[in-house]
């Protein structure tokens, strides 16, 4: 929560940073996931205001983990798209993580979940709301 | 039928696309349909056996000259977005 970052490269590291933190990622996983954004756009808003950062399973992903990082403001990710939630997943191999990232999308399909998301000025409503996909 | 999602990797946003996609269908009443979800990289060469290929607005432009009929999504976690697009590349 409150996370300042200038552009989307300081938004994607706060929330890579998260992942490597807990041991979930190697450093490297972050620059992978930046990489994909300065290669292919912002196609990882996967909804107004809402990124979901990922490179590559491999090497460089410990755990089957996502982290979000809530900037203080939004940032452009490209195209004038801004984003002030970040999700960064990482997953060990192709096929592990879709259960979790499943369960993230019926999520943030929920109009009302992307509000809290988007508009909570504490993170207690934020992390009562995607319990079930953060962390472990 | 065969549906192609794209994203970049083919893992992550085109995942989430697929789940949307499949539900889509389901409620066009559209059977027989297989939705795989691919990284750009694969698509150019995947795209050529699909039928239609749904990717997001920035992607697109990245696969043009396959025969499917390429379909852009702006939120590929908005499923009215998705099952409107559909059902127009569908008529």
């Amino acid at each position: 929560m409150g996370v300042t970052a200038n552009n989307f490269a300081e938004a994607i590291t706060a929330a890579g940073e998260l992942l490597v933190e807990a041991g979930h990622a190697k450093p490297q996983y972050i620059r992978a996931m930046i990489q994909v954004v300065e290669e292919l756009g912002p196609y990882i808003v996967i909804a107004d205001g809402i990124a979901l950062a990922h490179a590559a399973p491999g090497d460089n992903v410990i755990k089957n983990s996502i982290a979000l990082a809530v900037l203080e403001k939004s940032v452009d990710f490209g195209s004038g798209k801004m984003v002030k939630a970040v999700f960064a997943m990482a997953a060990t191999d192709h096929d592990s993580h879709i259960e979790s990232l499943g369960d993230l999308a019926a999520l943030l399909a929920d109009a009302e979940i992307r509000t809290v998301l988007l508009t909570a000025a504490e993170s207690q409503p934020i992390e009562l709301a995607l319990a079930s996909v953060l962390g472990e | 039928m065969r549906i192609v999602a794209v994203c970049g990797l083919g893992y992550g946003t085109s995942v989430i696309l697929k789940n949307n996609i499949e539900k889509a269908l389901r409620s066009l009443n559209v059977e027989e349909a297989t939705v795989e979800a691919v990284g750009v990289a694969e698509a150019r060469s995947l795209g050529i056996l699909a039928n239609i290929v749904v990717t997001t607005e920035e992607l697109a432009p990245l696969l043009e000259g396959l025969t499917a009929k390429i379909v852009p999504i702006r939120h590929v976690i908005d499923i009215d977005e998705i099952t409107k697009a559909l059902a127009k590349a569908l008529l």
